[in-house]
């Protein structure tokens, strides 16, 4: 019997919160490294002025430091991809403490360890499955433009490229709903990761009913969330004079974080709960 | 999650840009008026073209017929006519137009179908109905491969004042678009599509040229009456007004008168839609592709802001009519361009909801271009800068009028202004030709630009930020009045600005736009100490004296900064010391000399040194050495926001 203690998944967001933001710094580090060696904080508003109306000091970085700023966002991509490997590691803690099979949240982190390898399989999978994805989409679409395929006006300009992105994108969540159960059943047992897939794959499309609204919810939750802070931020405006404002929105943003880890959370929660549902026949009989 | 973040970032744009945009303000009138007599009348017409236009939709091809009335206005007898032919520089691939490489034209591509216009006679009346055309020069002048400025010889020389009446008969076969003209499907836009006169100077000589890709146009102001004929199914817009419309056997025939102006187009196109409003006097007509209701929204809000700003700032708008065509996909090539009461637009239908105001901009460009171009018709391929220079720092000041600090971009928390973009192009190409050249003698598109239109709108910005924003309304003003309807040259622009703003303003811009002339402020070293009192050993009446020094905690700081000046402008400047207790000192130096020094004295340590702190030169080269500060500062929000934004990337791609 599986006991589900709440606790060890608040300890499991919190920790891919935390997770999230160091890497997200580390991340940013090179881009940051070099937007500051530009003499931006030699300005007597420092960093202030890059986000005043008008843009007047944003512009002029991108045209001095332009070339700094594209080397550095090389190094950003390869800590990009190395983050996104640590990434899984509070991502396998989490399926851990959705399944709850451990009594303390250190046995949860200890028992996702030998995870990580199917994590970052399924991690290179997705990146891998999504990259194939819209840059086919962009492809044909381009090639659509080229040899002029696709209408240039009226109403079906409009809505064939509409229905295609429509297509891509439910293409991609689909490709997250199963990869999201392949996570849950690698989480929950030993077998190989191939028949884990194909598991997930049956087990994805026999419980769409179940697993779809959930997955909108958790799409709209975070589309909102983001787009609500982005509200915010505008309207706190740190071009504006005053010390507390990119505290305030620093804030605001490490909220975002934590909502989208919460929500991440209760994802992996459901998800695990529909595949241990999936398997409570097989067990009992 | 890449669906959400995709989702996501639509949902940051539309914090900014999806949402309807704010209502613009109404054009502020300024502070100047002019007296009665120095404005200008109408001129008188130098030429009268009376053309039939008909419009074969399946060849795309036009049989014209012209009766072109001229008159000899120089002071001395002429013996040749020069008529452009401009269609023909789609003839063949060995054109100048087409043989230049096109990445350094106004546009990437070229069409695939070649255009031309054919001409089958030139009779003059006055010379015995004498046809011109057989006796003509084959080939533009030192170009053989090139038929767009053809000589026609005359049989007898035309004296001072006399008249010439020609009557034309030829046909157009417009190429697919290229550039400013040509088709696209059942899109067409018709231009340079008839022979027309050079102009002649008052010396006798005419403003000849053969069609460049980087050059425009120039012409006499005359009055063109043209009948246009094209099958029924199909909308036209033209310059003029739009005096009569017939329907018979399928086809349309419509009427259009348009004067003074120096040139005639109009576009022909079986899709569209057709929006129709009125500002002030102005009956404005936009031909644009089905479906785009948010780019007629946003043309007409832009318009309906630009035709005042335009009419109080440059004089009224002197014509009744105003045709906006929005080129479809296809014919890109046909957008961003101006014609006498007729401009081209352009832009994807998702481009208003991008924050971008791109839109707008070109709008209100290409608007601006019936005083700069149009009511002042200066030599657009001998001196580009006093068409697209003048109206890009007209566009510039415009959109800062209607949508503020945001007039390029708003979105992600960010607002981008034209001023801003302007002066990254300016500042990146700065030193490489001089702004005033001729159009083809432009290295490149890029630099012709850069240089024209970015580096003298911000030239022109820098002269109002320093000398006085009220200083150079009214000597724009004054140039606009003043030459309406005329053809200035750059020093009728500059003697204007040596009398209505300064005699310097005149040299700092003449240096800048012949001379390469550059600016950049540089301040380096910030050294201040506090002014200990005296030690040591002192020759005094009684014999030496050994001094020791008190400590003092109120000393004074005293410290020098020296400011130096880079390049050949020289422009008043101001420099703002800072000192670590908050105090304030501001100085000027009117920019004489390669470098000045600043002495300072305060309470505390000299904090920071700022050369120009309003950012009134914004011509300068490289603002980064501008400043320079004692200690730097930390860069929190360039941290916070960058690490979010990574953070994003990362939740969304491995989930």
């Amino acid at each position: 019997m599986i006991r589900r203690d709440q606790s060890l998944l608040r300890k499991a967001v919190a920790l891919n919160w935390c997770v999230s933001s160091v890497l997200g710094w580390t991340t940013a580090w090179p881009v940051i490294a070099s937007v500051g060696a530009g003499g931006l904080g030699a300005l007597g508003e420092g960093d202030r002025a890059l986000f005043e109306p008008g843009g007047l000091w944003l512009v002029e970085l991108l045209r001095s430091d332009g070339a700094a700023l594209l080397a550095s966002l090389r190094a950003a991509a390869f800590l990009f991809l190395l983050g996104a490997l640590l990434r899984t590691l509070p991502l396998a803690v989490l399926f851990r403490a959705a399944l709850g099979a451990e009594a303390s949240f250190a046995e949860s982190v200890v028992s996702a360890l030998p995870q990580l390898v199917r994590f970052w399989v399924l991690a290179l999978l997705e990146i891998g499955g999504k990259i194939v994805i819209f840059g086919l989409g962009a492809l044909i679409a381009h090639a659509c433009s080229d040899f002029g395929l696709a209408p240039k006006e009226g109403p079906l300009s409009v809505w064939i490229p509409a229905a295609a992105a429509l297509l891509a994108f439910a293409t991609v969540a689909f490709l997250s709903i199963v990869l999201d159960v392949a996570r849950a059943c690698s989480t929950r047992d030993e077998r190989a990761l191939s028949r884990v897939l194909d598991q997930s794959l049956d087990l994805a499309k026999g419980a769409l009913a179940d697993l779809v609204p959930g997955y909108l919810v958790r799409v709209g939750l975070g589309v909102f969330t983001v787009a609500a802070c982005a509200r915010l931020v505008e309207v706190i405006d740190v071009g504006r004079p005053g010390a507390f404002r990119p505290w305030l929105v620093g804030g605001l943003h490490q909220a975002v974080i934590a909502g989208l880890c919460l929500i991440q959370g209760l994802w992996a929660a459901r998800v695990t709960a529909v595949v241990e549902r999936s398997a409570q026949p097989q067990t009992a009989g | 999650m890449v669906v959400e973040l995709s989702v996501g970032i639509l949902g940051l744009l539309g914090a900014g840009a999806l949402g309807a945009p704010r209502a613009l303000p109404a054009a502020s009138p300024p502070t100047f008026r002019l007296a009665a007599d120095e404005r200008r009348s109408p001129p008188e017409l130098v030429t009268s073209y009376t053309m039939r236009a008909r419009l074969d939709a399946d060849h795309h091809s036009i049989d014209g017929q012209a009766v072109i009335a001229w008159r000899n206005t120089a002071k001395v007898s002429v013996s040749s006519l020069f008529v452009h032919l401009y269609l023909n520089a789609f003839k063949n691939d060995r054109t100048l137009f087409l043989r230049s490489p096109f990445g350094h034209g106004r546009d990437s591509g070229s069409g695939q179908e070649f255009g031309y216009i054919d001409v089958k006679s030139l009779k003059v009346a006055e010379l015995g109905d004498a046809d011109l055309w057989p006796g003509r020069v084959r080939h533009s002048p030192n170009d053989p491969e090139d038929e767009t400025d053809i000589e026609l010889p005359l049989p007898r020389p035309v004296q001072p004042g006399e008249r010439l009446t020609i009557d034309a008969d030829f046909t157009s076969q417009l190429p697919q678009i290229v550039e400013r003209t040509g088709y696209a499907s059942n899109f067409h836009l018709v231009a340079q599509w008839f022979p027309k006169l050079a102009r002649l100077e008052s010396d006798g000589h005419f403003a000849h040229f053969a069609f460049h890709p980087q050059a425009e146009f120039y012409a006499d102001f005359g009055r063109y009456d043209v009948t246009v004929d094209v099958p029924a199914a199909y909308r036209v817009g033209a310059s003029g007004v739009q005096t009569s419309e017939t329907t018979s056997n399928g086809r349309r025939t419509l009427r259009y008168l348009a004067e003074p102006v120096h040139d005639f187009a109009f576009a022909a196109w079986a899709d569209c839609d057709d929006v129709h409003f009125r500002v002030d006097h102005v009956d404005v007509r936009l031909l644009l592709p089905k479906g785009h209701s948010e780019t007629a929204r946003r043309t007409e809000a832009a318009l309906r802001f630009a035709l005042p700003y335009f009419s109080e700032r440059f004089g009224s708008y002197p014509y009744s009519t105003l045709t906006l065509v929005h080129p479809p996909a296809g014919a890109e090539a046909a957008g961003g361009m101006e014609y006498p009461t007729l401009i081209t637009t352009g832009g994807a239908w998702y481009l208003p909801y991008s924050g971008a105001r791109s839109l707008e901009a070109l709008v209100i460009h290409e608007f601006g271009h019936q005083w700069f171009y149009g009511l002042l018709a200066s030599n657009e391929a001998k001196s580009p800068f006093l068409d697209e220079g003048i109206n890009s720092y007209a566009e510039l000041a415009a959109m800062d009028a209607a949508y503020g600090r945001a007039s390029a971009f708003r979105g992600f928390g960010l607002e981008i202004a034209d001023a801003s973009l302007f002066r990254a192009f300016a500042a990146a190409r700065g030193h490489d030709e001089p702004v005033g050249a001729e159009a083809q003698d432009f290295s490149s598109f890029r630099n012709l630009g850069a240089l024209v239109y970015s580096r003298t709108a911000v030239l022109i910005e820098t002269v109002g930020r320093v000398w006085g924003q009220a200083r150079l309304e009214r000597a724009l003003h004054i140039y606009a009045e003043r030459f309406r309807f005329l053809h200035p040259t750059p020093e009728d622009f500059l003697g204007v600005v040596e009398r209505e703003v300064a005699p310097e303003a005149r040299r700092m811009l003449e240096v800048a736009l012949f001379s390469r002339g550059t600016i950049d402020y540089v301040v380096r070293d910030l050294e201040s100490a506090q002014q200990d009192s005296p030690a040591g050993f002192f020759e005094r009446d009684r014999g030496r004296e050994r001094v020791t020094r008190v400590p003092s905690q109120t000393a004074p700081y005293r410290g020098r900064v020296t400011v130096y000046r880079h390049g050949l402008l020289e422009i008043p400047v101001e420099v703002l010391l800072r000192g670590e207790d908050g105090s304030q000192r501001r100085e000027r130096w009117n920019g004489q000399g390669a470098l000045k020094s600043f002495e300072y004295e305060g309470h505390a340590p000299l904090a920071s040194v700022v050369v120009d702190p309003d950012h009134k030169i914004l011509i300068d080269d490289d603002l980064y050495n501008n400043q320079v500060s004692a200690h730097d500062r930390a860069l929190p929000r360039v941290h916070e926001r960058l690490s979010y934004f990574a953070a994003l990337g990362l939740i969304g791609a491995a989930p």
